[in-house]
Protein backbone atom coordinates (compact mmCIF):
# COMPACT_ATOMS: atom_id res chain seq x y z
CA UNK A 1 0.00 0.00 0.00
CA UNK A 2 1.16 3.64 -0.91
CA UNK A 3 1.80 6.45 1.68
CA UNK A 4 -0.54 9.14 0.97
CA UNK A 5 0.58 12.06 1.38
CA UNK A 6 -0.49 15.71 2.41
CA UNK A 7 1.56 18.18 0.38
CA UNK A 8 2.22 21.64 2.09
CA UNK A 9 0.78 23.59 -1.60
CA UNK A 10 -2.38 20.53 -0.74
CA UNK A 11 -2.78 21.82 2.98
CA UNK A 12 -2.50 25.95 1.47
CA UNK A 13 -5.15 25.46 -1.22
CA UNK A 14 -7.63 23.63 1.06
CA UNK A 15 -6.86 26.10 3.29
CA UNK A 16 -8.06 28.95 0.83
CA UNK A 17 -11.00 27.37 -0.13
CA UNK A 18 -12.22 26.65 3.38
CA UNK A 19 -11.07 30.74 4.20
CA UNK A 20 -13.55 31.71 1.02
CA UNK A 21 -16.51 29.85 2.36
CA UNK A 22 -15.86 31.41 5.90
CA UNK A 23 -15.74 34.67 4.35
CA UNK A 24 -18.70 33.83 1.82
CA UNK A 25 -20.70 32.42 5.04
CA UNK A 26 -19.63 35.61 6.91
CA UNK A 27 -21.21 37.53 3.81
CA UNK A 28 -24.37 35.28 4.30
CA UNK A 29 -24.67 36.68 7.80
CA UNK A 30 -24.22 40.92 7.04
CA UNK A 31 -26.83 40.21 4.35
CA UNK A 32 -29.06 38.00 6.55
CA UNK A 33 -28.75 40.95 9.72
CA UNK A 34 -29.54 43.62 6.66
CA UNK A 35 -32.35 41.91 4.64
CA UNK A 36 -34.22 40.63 8.33
CA UNK A 37 -33.30 44.05 10.12
CA UNK A 38 -31.60 42.10 13.03
CA UNK A 39 -29.00 43.38 15.34
CA UNK A 40 -25.59 43.55 14.35
CA UNK A 41 -24.07 42.52 17.24
CA UNK A 42 -24.97 38.91 15.44
CA UNK A 43 -21.61 39.23 13.55
CA UNK A 44 -20.18 37.69 16.82
CA UNK A 45 -23.15 35.93 18.12
CA UNK A 46 -23.86 34.36 15.16
CA UNK A 47 -20.10 33.02 14.58
CA UNK A 48 -20.45 29.29 15.29
CA UNK A 49 -23.41 29.35 12.57
CA UNK A 50 -21.30 30.84 10.44
CA UNK A 51 -18.10 28.44 11.08
CA UNK A 52 -20.55 25.93 10.79
CA UNK A 53 -21.92 26.61 7.56
CA UNK A 54 -18.46 27.60 6.18
CA UNK A 55 -17.68 23.86 6.71
CA UNK A 56 -21.04 23.27 4.71
CA UNK A 57 -19.91 25.29 2.19
CA UNK A 58 -16.07 23.79 1.65
CA UNK A 59 -18.14 20.07 1.87
CA UNK A 60 -20.23 21.02 -1.61
CA UNK A 61 -17.29 22.95 -3.25
CA UNK A 62 -15.43 19.99 -2.59
CA UNK A 63 -17.73 18.18 -4.36
CA UNK A 64 -18.03 20.12 -7.24
CA UNK A 65 -14.01 19.83 -7.63
CA UNK A 66 -14.45 15.88 -7.13
CA UNK A 67 -16.83 16.21 -9.91
CA UNK A 68 -14.45 18.57 -12.46
CA UNK A 69 -11.56 16.32 -11.35
CA UNK A 70 -13.33 13.66 -12.62
CA UNK A 71 -14.60 14.80 -15.61
CA UNK A 72 -11.33 16.23 -16.48
CA UNK A 73 -9.59 13.12 -15.86
CA UNK A 74 -12.09 11.06 -18.27
CA UNK A 75 -11.82 13.96 -21.30
CA UNK A 76 -7.65 12.65 -20.72
CA UNK A 77 -8.18 9.59 -20.36
CA UNK A 78 -10.16 9.82 -23.59
CA UNK A 79 -7.67 12.03 -25.75
CA UNK B 1 -36.63 21.04 56.63
CA UNK B 2 -33.75 19.28 56.01
CA UNK B 3 -32.69 20.58 52.51
CA UNK B 4 -32.30 23.80 54.47
CA UNK B 5 -30.89 25.42 51.06
CA UNK B 6 -33.94 24.74 49.42
CA UNK B 7 -35.76 26.43 52.51
CA UNK B 8 -33.79 29.84 52.74
CA UNK B 9 -33.58 30.12 49.17
CA UNK B 10 -37.78 29.81 48.90
CA UNK B 11 -37.95 32.76 51.69
CA UNK B 12 -35.76 34.63 49.99
CA UNK B 13 -37.57 34.80 47.08
CA UNK B 14 -40.61 34.83 48.70
CA UNK B 15 -39.09 38.44 50.36
CA UNK B 16 -38.06 39.66 47.16
CA UNK B 17 -42.04 38.97 45.85
CA UNK B 18 -43.72 40.06 48.70
CA UNK B 19 -41.72 43.40 48.77
CA UNK B 20 -43.62 44.38 45.48
CA UNK B 21 -46.59 46.67 46.88
CA UNK B 22 -48.84 44.91 43.86
CA UNK B 23 -47.69 41.97 44.37
CA UNK B 24 -47.48 42.05 48.53
CA UNK B 25 -51.74 43.46 48.21
CA UNK B 26 -52.60 40.24 46.31
CA UNK B 27 -50.64 37.93 47.80
CA UNK B 28 -50.71 38.53 51.56
CA UNK B 29 -49.49 35.24 52.65
CA UNK B 30 -46.70 35.67 50.91
CA UNK B 31 -45.79 38.92 52.82
CA UNK B 32 -47.06 37.59 56.26
CA UNK B 33 -45.18 34.28 55.31
CA UNK B 34 -41.92 36.29 54.60
CA UNK B 35 -42.60 38.27 58.30
CA UNK B 36 -42.91 35.16 60.02
CA UNK B 37 -40.29 34.20 62.41
CA UNK B 38 -38.42 31.07 61.97
CA UNK B 39 -38.47 28.15 64.32
CA UNK B 40 -36.58 28.23 67.03
CA UNK B 41 -35.32 24.89 69.07
CA UNK B 42 -36.73 25.70 71.90
CA UNK B 43 -39.91 22.77 73.33
CA UNK B 44 -41.96 26.02 73.27
CA UNK B 45 -41.41 26.23 69.31
CA UNK B 46 -42.50 22.57 68.73
CA UNK B 47 -45.87 22.34 67.08
CA UNK B 48 -47.57 19.13 67.57
CA UNK B 49 -49.74 17.96 64.58
CA UNK B 50 -52.20 15.49 64.82
CA UNK B 51 -53.21 13.47 61.18
CA UNK B 52 -56.94 12.65 60.53
CA UNK B 53 -57.15 10.72 57.72
CA UNK B 54 -53.68 9.00 56.39
CA UNK B 55 -54.29 7.71 52.91
CA UNK B 56 -52.97 9.06 50.19
CA UNK B 57 -52.83 11.78 50.77
CA UNK B 58 -52.71 12.17 54.55
CA UNK B 59 -49.58 10.05 53.79
CA UNK B 60 -47.74 12.78 51.69
CA UNK B 61 -48.39 15.20 53.74
CA UNK B 62 -47.11 13.23 56.86
CA UNK B 63 -44.46 12.53 55.47
CA UNK B 64 -43.72 16.44 54.30
CA UNK B 65 -44.36 17.54 57.88
CA UNK B 66 -42.05 14.72 59.10
CA UNK B 67 -39.14 16.93 57.58
CA UNK B 68 -40.03 20.01 58.87
CA UNK B 69 -37.96 21.74 62.12
CA UNK B 70 -39.35 21.49 65.43
CA UNK B 71 -42.87 19.53 64.55
CA UNK B 72 -43.81 17.04 66.66
CA UNK B 73 -46.37 14.32 65.01
CA UNK B 74 -48.33 13.98 68.30
CA UNK B 75 -51.20 12.05 66.95
CA UNK B 76 -52.65 10.17 63.86
CA UNK B 77 -56.42 8.82 63.37
CA UNK B 78 -57.70 7.04 60.36
CA UNK B 79 -60.69 3.96 60.48
CA UNK B 80 -59.68 2.37 58.06
CA UNK B 81 -57.53 -0.56 59.31
CA UNK B 82 -54.62 -0.51 56.75
CA UNK B 83 -54.36 3.07 56.67
CA UNK B 84 -54.18 2.98 60.64
CA UNK B 85 -51.61 0.70 60.50
CA UNK B 86 -49.47 2.86 58.17
CA UNK B 87 -50.15 5.49 60.49
CA UNK B 88 -48.74 4.11 63.47
CA UNK B 89 -45.34 3.18 61.17
CA UNK B 90 -44.84 6.05 59.75
CA UNK B 91 -44.48 7.06 63.14
CA UNK B 92 -42.91 4.36 65.00
CA UNK B 93 -45.90 4.03 67.19
CA UNK B 94 -44.46 7.53 68.73
CA UNK B 95 -47.89 9.10 67.63
CA UNK B 96 -50.80 8.29 69.74
CA UNK B 97 -53.20 6.46 67.47
CA UNK B 98 -57.05 6.91 66.81
CA UNK B 99 -59.76 5.22 65.06
CA UNK B 100 -62.37 7.80 65.75
CA UNK B 101 -61.38 11.49 65.65
CA UNK B 102 -63.78 12.15 68.29
CA UNK B 103 -61.49 10.29 70.86
CA UNK B 104 -58.46 12.47 69.73
CA UNK B 105 -60.90 15.64 70.27
CA UNK B 106 -60.66 14.40 73.88
CA UNK B 107 -57.16 14.97 74.09
CA UNK B 108 -57.22 17.99 71.83
CA UNK B 109 -55.24 20.06 75.01
CA UNK B 110 -52.01 18.14 73.77
CA UNK B 111 -52.22 19.37 70.01
CA UNK B 112 -51.69 23.03 68.15
CA UNK B 113 -53.33 21.79 65.32
CA UNK B 114 -54.47 19.13 62.62
CA UNK B 115 -54.02 18.25 59.19
CA UNK B 116 -57.63 16.88 58.07
CA UNK B 117 -57.08 14.70 54.82
CA UNK B 118 -60.21 12.33 54.91
CA UNK B 119 -62.88 11.64 52.25
CA UNK B 120 -64.49 15.35 50.75
CA UNK B 121 -67.83 14.94 52.95
CA UNK B 122 -66.02 14.53 55.98
CA UNK B 123 -63.89 17.83 55.70
CA UNK B 124 -66.57 20.44 57.45
CA UNK B 125 -68.20 18.56 60.32
CA UNK B 126 -64.26 17.30 61.68
CA UNK B 127 -62.94 20.77 61.29
CA UNK B 128 -65.94 22.42 63.18
CA UNK B 129 -65.30 20.22 65.20
CA UNK B 130 -61.45 21.13 66.56
CA UNK B 131 -61.74 24.49 65.52
CA UNK B 132 -64.33 25.03 68.12
CA UNK B 133 -61.66 23.15 70.56
CA UNK B 134 -59.31 25.71 69.92
CA UNK B 135 -57.45 23.67 66.83
CA UNK B 136 -55.46 25.14 64.57
CA UNK B 137 -56.52 22.98 60.83
CA UNK B 138 -55.30 22.31 57.63
CA UNK B 139 -57.75 21.03 55.31
CA UNK B 140 -57.06 19.42 52.31
CA UNK B 141 -58.84 20.78 49.20
CA UNK B 142 -61.58 20.97 48.36
CA UNK B 143 -63.00 22.75 51.29
CA UNK B 144 -66.80 20.50 51.89
CA UNK B 145 -69.10 18.79 49.68
CA UNK B 146 -71.64 21.64 50.20
CA UNK B 147 -71.67 24.96 49.76
CA UNK B 148 -73.53 25.34 53.28
CA UNK B 149 -70.80 23.51 55.20
CA UNK B 150 -67.93 25.41 53.14
CA UNK B 151 -69.83 28.43 54.62
CA UNK B 152 -69.96 26.89 58.44
CA UNK B 153 -66.04 26.34 58.03
CA UNK B 154 -65.30 29.65 57.03
CA UNK B 155 -67.87 31.04 59.52
CA UNK B 156 -66.54 28.57 62.65
CA UNK B 157 -62.86 29.71 61.66
CA UNK B 158 -63.82 33.62 61.80
CA UNK B 159 -65.85 33.21 65.17
CA UNK B 160 -62.88 31.31 66.70
CA UNK B 161 -59.98 33.48 65.55
CA UNK B 162 -58.14 30.23 64.72
CA UNK B 163 -56.11 28.86 61.37
CA UNK B 164 -58.80 27.56 58.77
CA UNK B 165 -55.96 27.03 55.50
CA UNK B 166 -57.09 24.93 52.66
CA UNK B 167 -54.52 22.96 50.61
CA UNK B 168 -54.27 24.83 47.63
CA UNK B 169 -50.38 24.15 47.21
CA UNK B 170 -49.82 26.19 43.88
CA UNK B 171 -49.56 29.73 45.81
CA UNK B 172 -46.78 28.27 47.39
CA UNK B 173 -45.03 27.23 44.18
CA UNK B 174 -42.01 28.99 43.13
CA UNK B 175 -43.24 29.31 38.92
CA UNK B 176 -46.59 30.31 39.70
CA UNK B 177 -45.38 33.08 42.39
CA UNK B 178 -43.20 34.15 39.31
CA UNK B 179 -46.08 33.77 36.76
CA UNK B 180 -48.50 36.13 38.91
CA UNK B 181 -45.65 38.88 39.44
CA UNK B 182 -45.00 38.69 35.16
CA UNK B 183 -48.96 38.76 34.52
CA UNK B 184 -49.48 41.73 37.58
CA UNK B 185 -46.65 43.32 35.73
CA UNK B 186 -48.70 43.18 32.24
CA UNK B 187 -46.66 41.51 30.57
CA UNK B 188 -49.33 39.07 28.94
CA UNK B 189 -51.52 42.31 28.97
CA UNK B 190 -54.91 42.14 29.99
CA UNK B 191 -55.92 38.85 30.69
CA UNK B 192 -58.98 38.11 28.31
CA UNK B 193 -59.24 34.13 28.92
CA UNK B 194 -57.98 31.06 31.04
CA UNK B 195 -58.01 27.34 29.54
CA UNK B 196 -57.15 24.92 32.01
CA UNK B 197 -57.83 21.39 31.98
CA UNK B 198 -56.73 17.94 33.62
CA UNK B 199 -56.83 15.27 31.60
CA UNK B 200 -55.95 11.44 32.81
CA UNK B 201 -55.99 7.94 31.03
CA UNK B 202 -57.27 5.56 33.97
CA UNK B 203 -60.26 4.44 36.12
CA UNK B 204 -59.90 6.64 39.29
CA UNK B 205 -60.27 3.84 41.30
CA UNK B 206 -58.14 2.08 44.31
CA UNK B 207 -58.48 -1.58 44.71
CA UNK B 208 -60.65 -3.38 47.37
CA UNK B 209 -60.06 -5.84 49.48
CA UNK B 210 -61.22 -9.35 48.12
CA UNK B 211 -64.25 -10.70 49.62
CA UNK B 212 -65.31 -7.02 51.07
CA UNK B 213 -67.77 -5.56 48.84
CA UNK B 214 -68.76 -3.36 51.46
CA UNK B 215 -65.80 -1.48 51.43
CA UNK B 216 -66.20 -0.03 47.71
CA UNK B 217 -68.05 3.18 48.95
CA UNK B 218 -65.92 3.60 51.59
CA UNK B 219 -62.82 2.92 49.49
CA UNK B 220 -63.89 4.36 46.68
CA UNK B 221 -65.45 7.67 47.30
CA UNK B 222 -64.31 10.05 44.50
CA UNK B 223 -66.91 7.89 42.65
CA UNK B 224 -70.03 8.31 44.49
CA UNK B 225 -72.24 11.33 44.50
CA UNK B 226 -72.67 11.56 47.95
CA UNK B 227 -69.11 11.89 49.18
CA UNK B 228 -67.04 13.75 46.31
CA UNK B 229 -68.09 16.10 43.40
CA UNK B 230 -65.69 13.88 41.51
CA UNK B 231 -63.58 15.58 39.23
CA UNK B 232 -64.31 19.20 40.08
CA UNK B 233 -63.88 19.12 43.73
CA UNK B 234 -60.66 16.59 43.16
CA UNK B 235 -58.97 18.05 40.07
CA UNK B 236 -60.71 21.13 39.07
CA UNK B 237 -60.85 23.30 42.30
CA UNK B 238 -57.31 23.42 42.10
CA UNK B 239 -56.94 25.35 38.75
CA UNK B 240 -60.74 27.32 39.73
CA UNK B 241 -58.26 28.51 42.16
CA UNK B 242 -55.26 29.89 40.27
CA UNK B 243 -58.26 31.50 37.72
CA UNK B 244 -59.33 33.05 40.43
CA UNK B 245 -56.00 34.51 41.64
CA UNK B 246 -54.98 35.35 38.80
CA UNK B 247 -57.81 37.37 37.70
CA UNK B 248 -58.47 38.71 41.07
CA UNK B 249 -62.28 38.11 41.08
CA UNK B 250 -64.41 35.10 41.12
CA UNK B 251 -67.09 34.08 38.62
CA UNK B 252 -70.73 35.76 38.22
CA UNK B 253 -72.32 32.38 36.57
CA UNK B 254 -71.42 29.59 35.05
CA UNK B 255 -72.73 26.83 32.73
CA UNK B 256 -71.35 23.43 31.79
CA UNK B 257 -72.34 20.23 30.91
CA UNK B 258 -71.08 16.80 31.93
CA UNK B 259 -71.25 12.91 31.40
CA UNK B 260 -69.84 9.67 32.17
CA UNK B 261 -68.84 8.96 29.29
CA UNK B 262 -66.26 6.16 29.33
CA UNK B 263 -65.94 4.60 32.66
CA UNK B 264 -69.68 2.90 32.74
CA UNK B 265 -68.66 0.81 35.52
CA UNK B 266 -71.46 2.29 38.03
CA UNK B 267 -69.88 5.36 39.16
CA UNK B 268 -71.98 8.45 40.40
CA UNK B 269 -69.84 11.03 39.30
CA UNK B 270 -68.77 12.26 36.13
CA UNK B 271 -65.42 11.48 34.04
CA UNK B 272 -65.96 13.90 31.59
CA UNK B 273 -66.75 17.35 32.36
CA UNK B 274 -66.95 20.67 30.79
CA UNK B 275 -67.58 24.09 32.07
CA UNK B 276 -67.40 27.63 31.28
CA UNK B 277 -66.98 30.27 34.15
CA UNK B 278 -67.78 33.95 33.08
CA UNK B 279 -66.03 36.82 35.35
CA UNK B 280 -66.13 40.64 35.43
CA UNK B 281 -65.67 42.91 32.07
CA UNK B 282 -66.66 39.49 30.33
CA UNK B 283 -62.89 37.39 31.16
CA UNK B 284 -64.05 33.36 30.36
CA UNK B 285 -62.11 31.00 32.05
CA UNK B 286 -62.91 27.62 30.10
CA UNK B 287 -62.37 24.43 31.76
CA UNK B 288 -62.60 20.96 30.99
CA UNK B 289 -61.24 17.50 32.82
CA UNK B 290 -61.30 13.70 31.13
CA UNK B 291 -60.19 10.62 32.37
CA UNK B 292 -60.04 8.57 29.26
CA UNK B 293 -56.89 10.62 27.20
CA UNK B 294 -54.11 11.91 29.14
CA UNK B 295 -52.28 13.71 25.99
CA UNK B 296 -52.05 17.17 27.03
CA UNK B 297 -52.04 15.98 30.87
CA UNK B 298 -52.97 19.47 32.48
CA UNK B 299 -52.35 23.33 32.60
CA UNK B 300 -53.79 26.51 32.68
CA UNK B 301 -53.29 28.66 29.98
CA UNK B 302 -53.71 32.25 30.82
CA UNK B 303 -53.71 34.73 27.83
CA UNK B 304 -53.51 37.88 27.75
CA UNK B 305 -54.01 40.24 24.53
CA UNK B 306 -49.69 40.33 25.00
CA UNK B 307 -48.57 36.99 25.69
CA UNK B 308 -49.48 33.87 27.05
CA UNK B 309 -48.62 31.95 30.77
CA UNK B 310 -48.47 28.10 31.22
CA UNK B 311 -47.08 27.93 34.76
CA UNK B 312 -47.36 23.79 34.82
CA UNK B 313 -44.73 24.12 32.34
CA UNK B 314 -43.07 27.03 33.84
CA UNK B 315 -42.95 28.77 30.61
CA UNK B 316 -44.25 32.66 29.38
CA UNK B 317 -44.96 33.00 25.42
CA UNK B 318 -45.13 36.53 23.71
CA UNK B 319 -47.31 37.14 21.40
CA UNK B 320 -44.90 39.49 19.62
CA UNK B 321 -41.81 37.19 20.09
CA UNK B 322 -38.29 38.05 19.79
CA UNK B 323 -37.20 37.29 15.83
CA UNK B 324 -34.42 34.33 15.19
CA UNK B 325 -31.20 35.87 14.73
CA UNK B 326 -30.83 36.88 11.00
CA UNK B 327 -28.91 34.14 9.50
CA UNK B 328 -31.28 31.45 10.70
CA UNK B 329 -33.82 33.42 9.85
CA UNK B 330 -32.04 33.26 6.12
CA UNK B 331 -31.25 29.50 6.77
CA UNK B 332 -34.77 28.66 7.59
CA UNK B 333 -36.02 30.88 4.58
CA UNK B 334 -33.69 28.83 2.10
CA UNK B 335 -34.57 25.71 3.30
CA UNK B 336 -38.13 26.30 2.65
CA UNK B 337 -38.18 27.16 -0.83
CA UNK B 338 -35.95 24.46 -1.63
CA UNK B 339 -37.84 21.20 0.95
CA UNK B 340 -41.62 23.15 0.90
CA UNK B 341 -44.27 21.35 -0.81
CA UNK B 342 -45.18 23.76 -2.88
CA UNK B 343 -49.58 23.82 -3.75
CA UNK B 344 -49.99 23.89 -7.57
CA UNK B 345 -54.30 23.52 -7.39
CA UNK B 346 -56.75 23.14 -4.41
CA UNK B 347 -56.97 25.42 -1.00
CA UNK B 348 -55.28 28.36 -0.56
CA UNK B 349 -56.14 28.78 3.04
CA UNK B 350 -53.51 28.03 4.97
CA UNK B 351 -54.52 26.88 8.28
CA UNK B 352 -54.05 29.04 11.54
CA UNK B 353 -52.18 25.97 13.72
CA UNK B 354 -50.65 27.05 16.59
CA UNK B 355 -47.98 29.44 16.99
CA UNK B 356 -44.48 27.63 17.39
CA UNK B 357 -42.52 29.50 19.77
CA UNK B 358 -40.85 27.77 22.53
CA UNK B 359 -41.19 30.45 24.86
CA UNK B 360 -38.74 31.09 27.60
CA UNK B 361 -38.91 29.75 31.03
CA UNK B 362 -40.50 31.66 34.35
CA UNK B 363 -37.87 30.20 36.40
CA UNK B 364 -35.10 27.96 36.48
CA UNK B 365 -35.91 24.05 37.27
CA UNK B 366 -36.00 24.19 40.65
CA UNK B 367 -36.11 21.32 43.31
CA UNK B 368 -39.08 23.22 45.41
CA UNK B 369 -42.39 20.92 46.29
CA UNK B 370 -44.24 22.94 46.78
CA UNK B 371 -46.16 20.89 49.02
CA UNK B 372 -43.57 20.63 51.49
CA UNK B 373 -43.43 24.40 51.70
CA UNK B 374 -47.61 24.85 52.16
CA UNK B 375 -46.85 23.24 55.11
CA UNK B 376 -44.23 24.88 56.27
CA UNK B 377 -46.11 27.58 56.07
CA UNK B 378 -48.77 26.52 57.85
CA UNK B 379 -46.69 25.72 60.80
CA UNK B 380 -45.40 28.60 60.63
CA UNK B 381 -48.80 30.21 61.01
CA UNK B 382 -49.50 27.91 63.73
CA UNK B 383 -46.41 28.34 65.71
CA UNK B 384 -47.01 32.52 65.52
CA UNK B 385 -50.46 31.84 66.26
CA UNK B 386 -51.87 34.12 62.96
CA UNK B 387 -53.35 32.99 59.50
CA UNK B 388 -52.13 34.34 56.70
CA UNK B 389 -54.81 36.47 55.37
CA UNK B 390 -55.94 35.81 51.69
CA UNK B 391 -55.50 31.51 51.95
CA UNK B 392 -59.14 31.08 53.60
CA UNK B 393 -60.50 32.87 51.10
CA UNK B 394 -58.62 31.48 48.28
CA UNK B 395 -60.12 27.56 49.39
CA UNK B 396 -63.64 29.12 49.91
CA UNK B 397 -63.96 31.26 46.20
CA UNK B 398 -62.57 27.90 44.76
CA UNK B 399 -64.63 25.68 46.10
CA UNK B 400 -67.86 27.41 45.80
CA UNK B 401 -67.16 28.18 42.07
CA UNK B 402 -66.71 24.17 41.66
CA UNK B 403 -69.46 23.38 43.44
CA UNK B 404 -71.87 25.56 41.58
CA UNK B 405 -69.90 24.21 38.11
CA UNK B 406 -71.58 20.90 39.06
CA UNK B 407 -74.62 21.91 39.83
CA UNK B 408 -74.39 24.01 36.33
CA UNK B 409 -73.86 20.02 34.54
CA UNK B 410 -76.16 18.34 36.73
CA UNK B 411 -79.25 20.73 36.51
CA UNK B 412 -78.58 21.49 32.93
CA UNK B 413 -78.54 25.30 33.49
CA UNK B 414 -76.83 28.33 33.54
CA UNK B 415 -76.00 29.24 37.83
CA UNK B 416 -75.42 32.66 39.00
CA UNK B 417 -72.95 32.73 41.95
CA UNK B 418 -75.39 33.53 44.86
CA UNK B 419 -75.16 36.40 46.67
CA UNK B 420 -74.92 34.54 50.18
CA UNK B 421 -72.30 33.26 49.44
CA UNK B 422 -70.08 35.64 47.70
CA UNK B 423 -67.20 36.35 49.86
CA UNK B 424 -67.10 40.37 48.93
CA UNK B 425 -70.49 40.47 49.71
CA UNK B 426 -70.56 38.87 52.97
CA UNK B 427 -68.69 40.76 55.91
CA UNK B 428 -69.11 37.71 58.19
CA UNK B 429 -66.99 35.33 55.79
CA UNK B 430 -64.55 38.24 55.20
Amino acid sequence: MSDWIITRQRRRKELIFWGISFIIAFLMNVYSIARFNTSWSELYSQLHIVLLISFVLYALIGIIRLIIFGILKLIRKMA
Amino acid sequence: MKDERTRRQFIRDVSLLSSSAVLGASMPWLKAMAGETQAGNGASDRVRLGFVGVGDRGRALLLNCQQLENVEIAAVCDNYEPHYQRAVELTNGKAKAFYDYRKMLDEADKLDAVIIATPLHEHAHITIDFLNSGIHVFCEKSMARTLEDSKAMTLTANRTGKILQIGHQRMFNPAYLKAYERAASGEIGQITQIRAYWHRNNDWRRPVPKGRPELERKINWRMYDEYSAGLMTELASHQIQVANWFLGETPTRVMGSGSICFWKDGREVYDNVACVYDYPKGVKVIYDSVISNRKYGLEEQIMGHLGTIEPEVRKIYSENPPPAPGFLQLINNLEKDIFETIPIGGASWVPETAVQYKGEYLVEDYQYDDTLLEMEGFVLAVRNGRPYPGLLREGYNATVAVLLGLQAMQENRIIEWPEEYAWKKNTELV
